[in-house]
């Protein structure tokens, strides 16, 4: 048991990245269902749509099925895509090349003055200057055809 | 079912990565040293449950050992569970054997982290699985990430410091340089902490764990049973669990309260209380986790975290002696060390960092960024 074994995988190849070499690293990109695609959408043309509960009119994130009231009747309500800083971190350490670039940058849940959260980057904003309760409202960027995501900045 | 449930041996995967060792190796090493501790052999055992390693990611992991170690498994299965896959594994091995659907169940968790994920460790293991996550994957979110976000609200909440975070790094070298095998044994210092490289502010490297290889395992089996074999039994008094939302945004507030749930549940169970608690043995991938579990286990008030390590109280000798193996900030990311300490330290049998009397020890885990928990409550 305590021997080591020939042709045992070489670590090297669990640590390559899985994509294949040549293009340069590209962020991921979110690949809308029937289920989300109003929000992916609607961030491609500039507009941000949560979820409300057509019960008791809360507004959730796109991954939200069911309301804490319990109903799961929702529609796709445009929201003014202003809020407030959740909390927040800077990123110094990249998950992949992709992000290198952009080092450091931050990332900040924001609470919509409708209600609701979402996850996202703060930008064009110093990282030191970003604290919890700052105003921010929501920018956006198209990543594919038909395919936005949405950002933060401060308001 | 709570005590008349045992742990009935313990045994870890010799620690290092200088051999070459798959996580079905380190699980299988484990095993038959748990095996050995409680004095039986794998036809002894009835069932499985692993975790589901990152580094050697394989589908049905938990069968992997079961062929390995031919084992006449009635139950089988490898938990998704991350950080708290231990500690939930011991829940349901002790339910199944309460169904009398198994009597002996091995308890496994291993991975090679260390050995697979080389260069860039945060690259290395994001790397290893595909994007998957359309709401985190497009903004550059990483796994220290998810606790700077939740560690950046505690301190907006509390007032609290870099230093209160950087008090469980030196708290725990304190546990690891008495012993003589530990990876680092020269001080650590708050200053030390706070100079390391930033990661995701306010962690910097010295608030998160080494990444390691590592397998460690138990025998849960009747108290009965476990009264025939070679150790003292210890048994599980008490277990619960604690469940939120996966993504962060989605809780009601951070810390998520999954670790409350869990000790709320596990207390009630037991019929004890954190003061009545000798030992704890927690979460501590990152020293956020360690000083958010214990606010939320309860052995202190919310925000007085850095406190109670700043100041001894989880030293031994201490109201609280804490993750006396060193923890995870130690041996690398081996959320299993909880348990196998756990059992030591109530058998009166930890070596050097023994906590002396010790009848009482909690074991704890958590999962993604505080998604899940489980906490255990281990007594004679």
């Amino acid at each position: 048991m305590t021997d080591a074994v020939p042709g045992a995988k070489p670590s090297a190849d669990a640590a390559k990245p899985a994509r294949p070499a040549g293009p340069p690293p590209s962020k991921p990109i979110p690949t809308p269902t029937d289920a989300n695609r109003p929000f992916f959408a609607g961030c491609a043309e500039g507009v941000l749509r949560l979820r409300r509960c057509l019960e008791c009119g809360r507004h959730h994130a796109p991954t939200r099925a069911a309301c804490d009231c319990g109903s799961v009747a929702f529609e796709w309500v445009q929201v003014a895509g202003r809020g407030t800083v959740f909390s927040h971190t800077v990123v110094h350490r990249a998950p992949d090349p992709a992000f290198r670039a952009d080092l450091p940058y931050v990332i900040a849940i924001v609470e919509f003055d409708e209600g609701g959260r979402l996850m996202s980057n703060l930008v064009n904003c110093a990282p030191d200057a970003v604290r919890v309760g700052m105003p921010v409202k929501a920018v956006f960027e198209t990543v594919a055809e038909g395919v936005g995501v949405v950002k933060f900045e401060p308001a | 079912m709570y005590g008349s449930i045992a742990f009935a041996g313990v045994g870890e995967a010799a620690v290092g990565t200088e051999r070459v060792r798959t996580a079905q190796d380190l699980a299988v090493e484990a095993a038959l040293a748990a095996m050995a501790d409680a004095g039986i052999g794998p036809r002894d055992v009835d069932g499985v449950i692993t975790a589901s390693p990152a580094g050697d990611p394989h589908f049905m992991f938990s069968s992997l050992v079961t062929e390995a170690l031919n084992i006449p498994a009635r139950i089988n299965t490898a938990i998704q569970d991350a950080g708290a896959s231990p500690c939930m594994g011991v829940l349901y091995a002790a339910r199944a054997i309460a169904a009398g659907e198994a009597h002996t169940v091995l308890v496994c968790e291993s991975d090679s982290r260390g050995a697979r994920f080389k260069g860039d460790k945060i690259q290395a293991m994001r790397a290893a699985r595909p994007w998957t996550d359309d709401y985190e994957d497009p903004f550059g979110l990483t796994v220290p990430g998810k606790y700077a976000l939740i560690a950046q609200r505690w301190m907006h909440r509390h007032g609290g410091r870099p230093e209160d975070l950087a008090a469980v790094g030196v708290a725990a070298r304190e546990h690891a340089r008495r012993q003589p095998h530990a990876p680092k044994r020269d001080p650590l210092t708050v200053e030390a902490i706070l100079a390391s490289q930033p990661i995701a502010a306010p962690l910097r490297a010295l608030d998160c764990c080494p990444v390691a290889d590592w397998g460690g395992a138990v025998i849960v089996t009747t108290l009965e049973r476990a009264r025939d074999m070679r150790q003292p039994a210890v048994r599980l008094l008490g277990g619960g669990e604690g469940h939120g939302p996966y993504h962060l945004n989605e809780n009601d507030d951070l810390p998520p309260g999954a670790a409350r749930q869990s000790a709320e549940a596990a207390f009630g169970i037991a019929g004890v209380k954190p003061s009545d608690i000798d030992t704890a043995q927690v979460f501590d991938a990152f020293s956020i986790a360690a000083l958010i579990a214990m606010e939320e286990l309860g052995f202190c008030e919310r925000g007085q975290a850095g406190r109670l390590f700043a100041d001894g109280h989880t030293a031994l000798g201490g109201s609280i002696p804490t993750n006396t193996t060193g923890g995870m900030m130690t041996w690398g990311n081996a959320h299993i060390i909880v348990l196998p300490e756990a059992v030591r330290q109530v058998r009166g049998d930890a070596g050097i960092n023994q906590v002396h009397g010790a009848k009482l020890a909690l074991a704890h885990g958590i999962g993604g960024p505080m998604s899940l928990s489980c906490t255990l409550i281990l007594g004679q």
